[in-house]
């Protein structure tokens, strides 16, 4: 990293000191009273649609199976509460985004099946004990881009800017990591045919939250997610192996990647796949910024904070994640209605306008954050003049048997193609199962990809 | 066999619409899912995995006349005319690989082609045909080794090995045994990997890489029986050892091939022409050039496990770094030739001085001076001059460093090796009676002939390599596109053997002369729109390589202003088909002779110059 100059210190440190004052102790006492530990709103709706927080779900339904890698629906006998069409759009369009309004207006086969609320998420307790030590104590400096004095947790439980609520979208808590589980991502052209995108074994890990780092500051350029990807399929790149590392900061420590390619038998370092750069695995639908809904660098755009809304969010998203057949799911010009749950929740809304004298082929997206998880369950991007262009949803489901929230399932429309790429698919093959421990060091080495590699 | 030596393109044509409707059967057939073999077992998993690929190519270029006219280089230019299909070949690329637990498996792979184009050639210049038959040459007659590689049907084992990843002392270790590629070093392109450290740890299929378009990088870095061991003793640490049991040359488009490097190259190269026979026309039969005639490799102990071809590797990346270095020692072998030439006719030679070489004296200063290159009666009936064979360096000493980073987001690599005992571009070196090797420099004695390693030059050499790779995000022009750069270096330290037949000494003056310092770059890139159509994302793959100064000392190191380029448009159908048209071109300067013939190509793209394609290819996998 380039050593900073007087000037940028002298900003961060400026940038700091008015971002010190920012939650009281006394505002801090909501957590836990008013607010839940990580910050969500205690109490319902005055309607009764969101229900008050309650602990979430702690206890796996009956009907799972220990130990088995598939997640069944604890709300499976449940019935659509209300179903919302183009025709709703009027009545309903304050709740829904614009790329749910924009796929309703389209598609005469898009329909939303409103489900009960659940407010399902639990999180370790260090987790929480983290997040509420953190709410007084991190802080973001140099405007927003980087951050000090954070324990593993979310930093912002009672986020003042818009930088600091993305801030706990990336560094969200989502177990210890996946342990060689295999999904698949499809993507479904504006004609309606899905073709597989990619078929891969995923090993994930998020070392901060190795319980053992509980009571250890997180520095900005350790290693914040360690992604190794095996491919399988689609047949022609079977034997592909990636090796990613993002770190705490990817300002101060880029991510870095690392390729397996069988024609060569060798590891090889990856260019820097970031920002707008477009991800292959979604025939050019996405960017590398898209995956998730939102990862990586925060430092070209500016962040607002709009808010808290209630909106109607894709939500405990078992049938979708493990649903058997892929193909029942990737129907024509959107996801099969009858397998995405819709749920009415409370959500941050965030909003990112580029910086002058900055690129990204979005000019502005906005996200919403599930106020209970921090994950980003949807978002809008505009193109550069202003139109809509793509949007995106992550389908969370809550992982009860490790008290973890799983959000990797995510979708991405296009607009400007007609058409969308799903990704995370666990169902068609063995489920998700999770780390236990973080596996060996040497298992994330580049090298080592060279030996998993076999063709 | 004796082929007809009118083309038939009508012919050709069919049986290839015939392979095709073929394959689309299979493929349509097979496409449903790649072969995840349902083993019943979820330790166990098998996969099977086939790639099928259709090509067909037509020349684009007339043929050079001066090219024709070097008997040498001009018998796969001749058997293919302007607009002629050069190709209409047929690939299957078929993997399989069986693993338990993730820890113990093995992999096999195999490939098999066919070639219809081949079986109608447009040579009729028998005068100047490499190919004997019967000892006689042949125009249009492909050699047993081209017949089965360029033209087939035929198939062969690549990958055939066993593995295991296991973690004794919890240092995770990866094995593998039998017929496999590992490739160490940072070099990304051909002619990175001339001058990389990895030189000489695969063969590379040069036939299939020149002629085939479309082919899977990992069917032209052949595989070796080698043993390969890597540890991971630590995070920042990896050290490896390879050790080879086999050995296996380049495999070179051979003499009849559309993309022939040379006529008398390699396996299948069955003669070179030397000089007009001064028994034709008054001997019937005989043919109008002498000809030296291939007898094979020397040594043929090279199969066997004695090869002393072994080496270690380690690679570091400590965090202050943060990239990869990389040290690397290597005793290896070559696979790429030198030639000697055991003439059995000699000229100039005073009947005295014959006699007293115990060799056979002709009428005009002739003399036969070595009867097991050659007699009399051969030298009438067959117009044979001698016989040449090829030689292969063995003992190369190979020490590099290499490191890759990440600098501004783009993937930078280099390179840089010392070798020792590395053969250089060589002259033939003669194979004579010793009493005329006094005579001439850099021959050697019938009786010399090492069973091991080359008598032509050797020397010491350093190698350099830097390249890039990046990915561009959407402009107005393009919404993706790759980029592959790479820089190659050279520079010959010293000779130390041979010096009289390197192309670099100063008696030297053939336009391919050797400088003491060689550049070369090669670019390949790729914009990408993705969903041109439903289903389809289009790309231009474009690819230039060059040599920008100098000539490299050692073989395909690269030559100043010869080049290959290609441009083509592609379609990636539903990331699963892909259509590929692509024009692909040649350059290079060479020297003539005072009639005008082509005298000597300043690197094999020169010699290829007017042999400019167009290739469509097909490809699915299944």
């Amino acid at each position: 990293m380039l050593r900073k100059s007087w000037m940028a210190v002298l900003a961060a440190a400026l940038a700091a000191t008015s971002a010190a004052a920012a939650v009281t102790p006394e505002e801090a006492k909501q957590l836990g009273t008013t607010l839940t530990l990580v910050g969500a709103e205690m109490a319902g709706n005055k309607e009764g649609t969101i229900p008050p927080y309650t602990g979430g779900l702690a206890h796996p339904p009956a009907s799972y199976q220990k130990g088995s890698g598939f997640r069944t629906d604890p709300f499976a006998d449940e019935k659509p509460r209300l179903v919302i069409t183009a025709k709703d759009i009027a009545a309903q369009g304050d709740k829904l985004t614009e790329g749910t309004k924009e796929l309703l207006k389209r598609y005469p086969t898009m329909r939303l099946d409103v489900y009960p609320t659940h407010r399902t998420v639990a999180l370790p307790r260090w987790v929480l004990q983290n997040t509420v030590k953190n709410a007084t104590g991190a802080k973001t400096v140099e405007n927003g881009v980087a951050l000090e004095n954070v324990l593993p947790g979310y930093p912002f439980p009672i986020p003042k800017t818009g930088a600091e609520a993305i801030w706990n979208h990336l560094l969200r808590y989502s177990g210890l990591g996946y342990d060689g589980s295999r999904y698949e991502n499809w993507n479904v052209d504006s004609a309606g045919v899905p073709a597989l995108a990619v078929r891969a074994d995923a090993y994930w890990a998020w070392p901060i939250y190795d319980p053992k780092h509980a009571g250890t500051m997180v520095s900005p350029t350790e290693p914040f997610w360690y992604n190794k990807l095996l491919y399988v399929g689609p047949a022609r790149r079977n034997g592909e192996a990636l090796l990613l590392i993002d770190s705490v900061n990817p300002l101060e420590q880029p991510r870095k990647a690392w390729q397996y390619l069988p024609g060569q038998r060798r590891v090889r370092l990856a260019p820097d796949l970031a920002y707008d750069t477009p991800n292959p695995g979604a025939a050019g639908a996405g960017t590398y910024d898209d995956v998730s809904v939102f990862n990586g660098a925060i430092d070209r755009y500016d962040w607002k904070l709009l808010g808290r809304r209630e909106m109607y969010v894709p939500y405990d998203s078992y049938r979708l994640t493990y649903h058997k057949n892929a193909a029942d799911i990737t129907t024509p010009h959107h996801l099969n209605p009858d397998l995405v749950r819709w749920e009415l929740h409370r959500v941050w809304v965030v909003e990112a306008t580029l910086k002058p004298g900055k690129r990204h082929i979005y000019s502005r997206r906005v996200f919403y954050l599930d106020e209970d998880s921090w994950t980003a369950l949807a978002s809008d991007e505009y193109d550069a003049r202003g139109k809509l262009y793509r949007s995106s949803f992550a389908f969370q489901s809550y992982s009860y048997d490790v008290l973890a929230p799983f959000g990797d399932t995510f979708a991405i429309y296009d607009f400007g193609t007609g058409a969308y790429n799903i990704t995370g698919l666990f169902g068609p093959n063995q489920g998700l199962k999770y780390m236990t421990r973080l596996p060996n060091p040497s298992d994330w080495a580049p090298e080592a990809l060279a030996g998993a590699g076999l063709r | 066999m004796i082929r007809s030596t009118e083309s038939n393109p009508v012919v050709a044509a069919g049986s290839l619409a015939a392979a095709l409707a073929v394959l689309w059967t299979i493929t349509a057939a097979g496409s449903a899912q790649a072969f995840e073999i349902a083993t019943g077992n979820p330790d166990l998993s098998a996969r099977w995995d086939n790639t099928v690929r259709l090509n067909a190519g037509v020349r684009a270029q007339s043929q050079d006349p001066k090219i024709l006219a070097n008997p040498n280089f001009d018998d796969g230019d001749r058997n293919f005319s302007n607009g002629s299909l050069v190709t209409s070949r047929v690939d299957l690329l078929s993997e399989l690989d069986v693993v338990y637990k993730r820890t113990f498996g093995f992999r096999t792979s195999a490939a098999a082609w066919w070639d219809p184009a081949y079986r109608h050639l447009d040579n009729n210049s028998t005068a100047t045909a490499n190919t004997l038959v019967d000892g006689l040459p042949v125009a249009g007659e492909l050699s047993p080794f081209a017949k089965r590689y360029s033209e087939g049907p035929s198939g062969e084992i690549l990958d055939a090995f066993v593995f295991a990843n296991v973690e004794p002392g919890g240092v995770p270790v990866n094995a593998k045994v039998g017929r496999h590629t590992v490739f160490w070093g940072e070099s990304l392109l051909l002619g990175g990997a001339v001058h990389s450290v990895s030189y000489g740890q695969y063969s590379l299929d040069l036939q299939k890489g020149f002629a085939t378009p479309g082919s899977e990088v990992k069917e032209l870095f052949r595989p070796r029986g080698a043993v390969t061991l890597q540890a991971q003793p630590t995070p920042e640490l990896s050290v490896a050892g390879q050790w080879f049991y086999e050995w296996q040359a380049v495999r070179v488009p051979e003499s009849g091939d559309y993309l022939t490097i040379q006529d008398g190259l390699n396996f299948g190269g069955q003669s070179v022409i030397v000089a007009p026979n001064p028994f034709f026309p008054a001997v019937p039969g005989t043919p109008a050039m002498l000809r030296a005639w291939n007898v094979g490799t020397t040594p043929q102990s090279r199969t066997s496990a004695s090869l002393g071809d072994y080496g270690l590797s380690a690679r570091w990346s400590p965090s202050w770094l943060d990239g990869t270095l990389g040290f690397y020692a290597r005793n290896a072998n070559d696979i790429l030739p030198q030639i000697l030439l055991t003439p059995g006719l000699a000229t100039g030679i005073p009947a005295a001085t014959c006699g007293a070489l115990g060799g056979q004296v002709l009428p005009g200063n002739a003399c036969i001076v070595n009867p097991k290159a050659t007699t009399l009666a051969d030298l009438q009936r067959y117009g044979k001059y001698g016989t040449y064979q090829t030689a292969y360096g063995d003992n190369i000493h190979i020490f590099g460093v290499s490191l890759a980073k990440e600098i501004a987001g783009v993937s930078f690599a280099a390179e840089l090796s010392y070798r020792q005992n590395q053969p250089l571009q060589s002259n033939i070196v003669d194979v004579l009676p010793a009493a005329l090797v006094p005579k001439f420099p850099g021959s050697i004695a019938t009786t010399d002939v090492p069973s091991n390693g080359t008598p032509g030059a050797l020397g010491d050499t350093y190698h350099g390599i830097i390249n890039a790779l990046d990915v561009l995000p959407k402009t107005a022009l393009f919404d993706t596109a790759s980029l592959a750069a790479e820089l190659t270096w050279m520079q010959w330290a010293r000779v130390t053997q041979n010096e009289a037949v390197f192309k670099g000494s100063p008696d030297y003056t053939g336009i391919d002369k050797v400088s003491k310092n060689y550049f070369g770059l090669a670019v390949n890139f790729t914009p990408t729109w993705f969903q041109v159509l439903p289903g389809v994302d289009l790309s231009a793959p474009m690819t230039w390589s060059q040599g920008l100064s100098g000539n490299a000392a050692v073989q395909l190191g690269g030559n100043k202003g010869a080049g290959t380029w290609s441009a083509g448009v592609a379609a990636d159908i539903y990331q699963k088909h892909r259509i590929q048209l692509t024009y692909n071109g040649y350059y290079g300067d060479y020297s003539q002779t005072a009639t005008g013939a082509m005298n000597v190509a300043n690197g094999v793209p020169a010699s290829l110059s007017d042999r400019g394609w167009v290739s469509l290819t097909y490809k699915t996998t299944f």
